[in-house]
């Protein structure tokens, strides 16, 4: 287990997004910290505010739509909420850096690889422009496109996604930040990519022993590359627990449930296990549990109360009313 | 029980409009032959842009192949008129990865289910009565019929599409990704759907997805398809146990934290992605066991067996 301080510590964070006059809970209060040298990997399913965790570590929320309620985020002690735009700025980029989705939406179309890392390192490294061609060659050949140096005069176009998303990697590192966040880097990607890139991120982490939320709605993703889990689920988390003792011992039923739904080669024939009804409608504040509604476990108690993040033994953390009975799905 | 769906040698050339790709087209499948039994279930897998798509619409005569055969229940679907095609559609169906775009916005459910059956003549009280019990069947309530697309999840709305391939009572199903788009509890859900209304109305499928383990989960016969050719195809016990093409190796050993794990097995595909050359033909082993010839020489392979679940 980890004892040193934490990079990140994010408390009772509660993010809420107004459009037409509608409110959304997108965030009902997470507490969350990560750690040096350790890969965090957030699973959850679509509109269960993974992205919205990222983005307001980034401090990157929309505004006006999203307004944080209450909480705090802090950097190695410091509150990042309260910080000016510029003051965030210093952060961004240089500390906590971001892999995206989408890297041919993150790319700009108009400019080289090469210059879109020299603009990072000069503007946030003060690097001269030959400096700062060294150290784009250096970072290119990090992520593997570096061979010849042709990536460093490709435009994004002509980069396939793989290599794409090897720039962002090498555009994100390139300040050397303590923090990195990868939000689905490799759901665009193709399996044997996949398993590349995944890669990558892991020798990277150790190389440069940096902190990583890495975001996947895919358990066996999260599985490959991950060393503590966290489960979210309507804004909640849910579950949080080491790799290994999260998918050998689950103490929320949303995460054995999640498990079991996934299909396996093994059990051809056999019906999955399904979690009936409908993701919790985000417009929708519960007084109980968030996942009450579609828990087969779920009693009167469930409705009533919302049960709290509780830890247990070894690290591992529950918001279940029933994590210590032994229930079968 | 014979083969329901036949295609001998299909071979698909997109022709470009531009001035060079006019000239050379596009081969997006390469000579593809394979049989699915009645009752099969049958799984296609390969990246994007392998070519699964253009061999399914090809084989449902949406975008008849180039060149190249497919026999529907021992019927040559090219030599028919298009009238005596249209027939046969009634037979074949197929679902789409995106219910989002599947679905008319301004038509209601029951509209858009209804369709197909106003073309065959049905009467409306039969129609009704159809729609009900086929949006029963998907677990959505019949009352919901008078909604519109919008109102509905993704999940349901891709049981609703589901529901309307049903209509015309077709033998023949072709799953293009149909739970890419859904979320992993929902995926479970209609998964489940689909395994249960091929046994209840004795369906074949084509199953089709980037996802192998999916695939091998769904299917028992699975045929792996790597730039428009089919590299390898076996029943699913005997892929996963025995997997002899080089790319379907690399396909196993990406499955992440996967079943399937071959350990020791290295990605092959070089690092910017662009894919080896691999195999120009096919030979079969043994049995219902095809291998592309490149790789799959006895003697020269390193047994993989070992390290399997």
């Amino acid at each position: 287990m980890n004892t040193t301080e934490p990079i990140i510590t994010i408390e009772n964070l509660r993010v809420e997004f107004t459009q037409e006059r509608q409110k959304a809970f997108a965030l009902r209060g997470i507490d969350i910290a990560f750690y040096k040298d350790e890969i965090h990997g957030l699973v959850g399913e679509s509109g269960s505010g993974k992205t919205v965790t990222a983005m307001s570590i980034m401090g990157l929320l929309p505004k006006p739509a999203a307004t944080i309620l209450s909480g705090s985020i802090r950097y190695e002690g410091k509150e990042l909420l309260s910080l000016s735009e510029d003051a965030l700025r210093t952060y961004r980029g240089s500390k906590i850096a971001m892999v995206f989705q989408e890297p041919a939406k993150y790319l700009n179309p108009a400019f080289t690889v090469g210059e879109q890392i020299r603009e990072m390192v000069m503007l946030h490294k003060g690097l001269n422009k030959h400096q700062a061609e060294m150290r784009a060659r250096e970072l290119l050949g990090l992520v593997g496109l570096g061979k010849d140096g042709r990536a460093l005069g490709a435009y994004p176009h002509e980069l396939s996604s793989g290599m794409k998303q090897r720039a962002m990697i090498a555009i994100a590192i390139s300040c050397d930040p303590n923090f990195l966040i990868a939000d689905e880097p490799t759901t665009s990607l193709d399996v044997t990519l996949q398993l590349q890139i995944l890669k990558l991120l892991k020798i990277l982490k150790k190389m440069k022993r940096m902190g990583m939320l890495f975001i996947s709605h895919d358990l066996s993703v999260i599985r490959e590359i991950a060393d503590r889990v966290s489960v979210i689920y309507a804004g909640k988390i849910v579950e949080s627990a080491s790799v290994a003792r999260l998918f050998e011992h689950q103490m929320h039923p949303y995460t054995r449930l999640l498990l079991l739904s996934i299909p396996d080669a093994r059990h051809r024939g056999k019906k999955l296990a399904t979690i009936a009804g409908q993701v919790l409608d985000a417009t929708n504040d519960p007084q109980g549990c968030v996942f009450a509604p579609r828990c087969p476990l779920a009693k009167e108690l469930c409705y009533r109360e919302s049960p709290k993040l509780i830890a247990h033994e070894q690290g591992h953390t529950s918001a279940c009313h029933f994590a210590e009975e032994a229930w079968d799905l | 029980m014979g083969p329901l769906i036949q295609c001998r040698n299909i071979v698909k050339i997109h022709r470009g409009r531009g001035i060079d790709g006019a000239k050379r087209g596009f081969k997006a499948v390469d000579d593809v032959s394979f049989s699915i039994e009645k009752n099969g279930n049958f799984g296609l897998v390969g990246e994007s842009g392998c070519g699964k798509t253009t061999l399914a619409r090809a084989i449902l005569y949406l975008d008849p192949p180039t060149s190249g055969k497919v026999l529907f229940d021992g019927v040559d679907l090219g030599s028919l008129r298009s009238r005596h095609l249209r027939a046969f559609r009634r037979r074949m169906q197929i679902v789409f990865q995106d219910p989002h775009s599947s679905l008319d916005p301004r038509m209601t459910i029951y509209d858009s289910l209804s369709e197909g059956l106003v073309n065959i003549g049905m009467d409306r009280a039969a129609r009704t009565k159809k729609i009900n019990r086929l949006l029963d069947l998907v677990g959505i309530s019949g009352a919901m019929g008078s909604r519109f697309p919008h109102e509905f999840s993704t999940g349901q709305r891709q049981r609703i599409v589901i529901a309307r391939a049903l209509t015309m009572d077709p033998e023949f199903l072709v799953l293009d990704e149909p739970v890419s788009n859904l979320d992993v509890s929902i995926q479970a859900q209609v998964i489940n759907l689909l395994l249960d209304i091929k046994e209840e109305l004795s369906l074949t499928y084509l199953f089709i997805s980037h996802d192998i383990n999916l695939v091998a989960y769904m299917c028992d016969t699975v045929a792996v398809m790597y730039k428009g050719k089919i590299v390898e195809q076996e029943p699913t016990e005997e892929l996963f146990a025995n997997p002899r093409n080089e790319y379907t190796q690399t396909l196993l050993a990406s499955i992440p934290g996967g079943a399937g794990r071959i350990s020791g097995a290295s990605t092959n595909i070089a690092k910017d992605g662009t894919m080896g050359n691999t195999a120009s033909a096919v030979r079969e082993l043994s049995k219902g066991h095809v291998v592309s010839n490149t790789t799959g020489r006895t003697g020269d392979k390193p047994d993989l067996t070992g390290g399997t679940r």
